[in-house]
């Protein structure tokens, strides 16, 4: 990867960050060229609080290049409580323990080693801790 | 003089146990000399953590403490002793993570007191940038598998939130030592520190003990005059020998909790006062003192409020019994050995 293609997306990678529309209000998690709500064009840039609740996962088992460092891993779809939806890799769970519904919150991870030299971080879910 | 705001830590749920690393360096020698070292097991990153990541999350616990608006942040200092880079500084990264640029960035690197360092410097630029200041400690050193410090080192972060106004405990005043020493070092370009752990323990417990000395003259003060003392923790017994050597009270000595996730470098100190903190009273006054390098920082602290913690909110005692042990090869592909 180009260092500038790593310092474009740095940003989206960091932080879980959502788009809404200023014309309809709509949310999304990807940034859009046209708001398949109301087609307008104009978006801003909000954070989002990366706490909500899995609404699908999957657990895999056997990874493949370029994750089969990881071992096996997990895959959910999150719905935030902002109202959307997030894709992300599940972290710090114990088989078994994952359900629909359980409560996750976003944590900065290290996606992979990027040449030359350089480490691709990105957000991933992890459950959240009750207090016993 | 400027105030804590609020703290947070952050450590890997993953352990492996001294008795395993043992069992897998069979030596009767190994087992038998590292066993003085009193760190019963560590906490040990996943392959998907660093010490920025660490970092990150210690200041999203210590920002939510507060309950400060992050976008009023004035700068974010680093202490570590495991760098990723020899040029781009932690801080930055950190900073990005937690959606903050407005900010002076800066790494306080290459000793095991960093950490406390960061403090220091966060207690002045507090007060000189007007605004709050984030001061973390984290560290997650490489170490050789079969070598001394395998047995030694943890992986974790603390994050304190330094700001001028009146939050849970007053920073006091600070005073430190140096000297040039080689008992931990790792030149540029090699992949493990080295370690003479005999001299590293000599130089821990002098500078420490002269420095305390030093300081209790200056401030004309003493041991009576605190309720906690929080020292280094090289290892589970170095706390109690500094305070065998300084006059201070065992029962005085709080936070030792290497003996529970190892030793974590820069963010040592930070979390044996993190723990303290969890359970002070107002009014009460902490010592830090830590050790780095031939240096010797200590700073003092009083207790101004009660500790509002939310119902989320962890203690540091709580994180310490969140974890999953894992065995050695499993150990040594996290720590990418294998």
């Amino acid at each position: 990867m180009a260092p500038a293609e790593a310092v474009r997306a740095i940003p989206r990678r960091s932080r879980l960050t959502g788009f809404r529309c200023t014309n309809c209000g709509a949310l999304f998690v990807t940034k859009r060229a046209i708001c398949p709500e109301c087609h307008k064009t104009v978006f801003k840039e909000l954070p989002l609080s990366g706490k909500g609740t899995i609404w699908t996962f999957t657990l895999v088992k056997q990874p493949i290049v370029p994750c089969e460092w990881m071992g096996s891993y997990g895959v959910a779809v999150v719905q935030l409580k902002e109202g959307v939806k997030a894709v992300g890799q599940l972290v710090d769970f114990d088989d078994g323990d994952v359900k629909i519904g359980m409560e996750v919150e976003a944590v900065p991870r290290l996606i992979r080693h990027e040449p030359p030299g350089m480490l691709l971080h990105m957000y991933k879910f992890k459950p959240v801790r009750k207090k016993k | 003089m400027s105030n804590i705001l609020g703290y947070g830590a952050y450590l890997p749920r993953h352990r492996i146990t001294f008795k395993a690393i043992a069992e897998a360096w069979s030596e009767v020698e190994y087992a038998r000399r590292r066993q003085r070292f009193g760190v019963k097991e560590k906490a040990v990153p996943a392959r998907d953590e660093n010490v920025i990541t660490m970092s990150a999350q210690a200041a999203e616990n210590a920002l939510e403490h507060a309950g400060i608006d992050r976008k009023k942040l004035r700068a974010v200092i680093v202490g570590s002793m495991s760098p990723l880079f020899t040029d781009k500084a932690i801080a930055t990264s950190v900073a990005q993570m937690l959606g903050v640029n407005e900010v002076l960035t800066l790494d306080c690197v290459q000793s095991s007191n960093s950490g406390v360092a960061a403090l220091i410097l966060a207690n002045s630029m507090a007060t000189s940038l007007a605004g709050p200041v984030l001061a973390i400690g984290a560290d997650s050193l490489p170490v050789k598998p079969g070598g001394i410090l395998e047995s030694l080192c943890g992986a974790g972060a603390v994050a304190l939130v330094v700001g001028p106004n009146a939050g849970i405990a007053a920073l006091e005043i600070s005073y430190s030592t140096s000297a040039d020493v080689y008992d931990l070092w790792c030149p540029i370009g090699q992949p493990y520190h080295q370690f003479d752990d005999a001299l590293f323990g000599e130089l821990c417990l002098t500078t420490v003990a002269n420095a305390l000395k030093n300081y209790f003259s200056q401030s004309k003060t003493g041991a009576d005059d605190y309720a906690y003392f929080v020292f280094s923790q090289p290892d589970g017994r170095m706390p109690f020998t500094i305070g065998r050597e300084s006059g201070v009270a065992a029962e005085k000595i709080a936070g030792v909790l290497s003996p529970e996730v190892g030793s974590l470098g820069s963010a040592s100190a930070l979390l044996g006062l993190a723990d303290v903190l969890d359970a002070a009273k107002p009014g009460e006054k902490i010592l830090v003192a830590s050790y780095g390098s031939g240096c010797a920082d200590i700073l003092t602290l009083k207790v101004a409020q009660a500790n509002k913690r939310n119902q989320r909110d962890y203690t540091v005692r709580e994180l310490v019994a969140d974890k999953q042990y894992i065995d050695y090869v499993t150990y040594l592909k996290q720590i990418a050995e294998i």
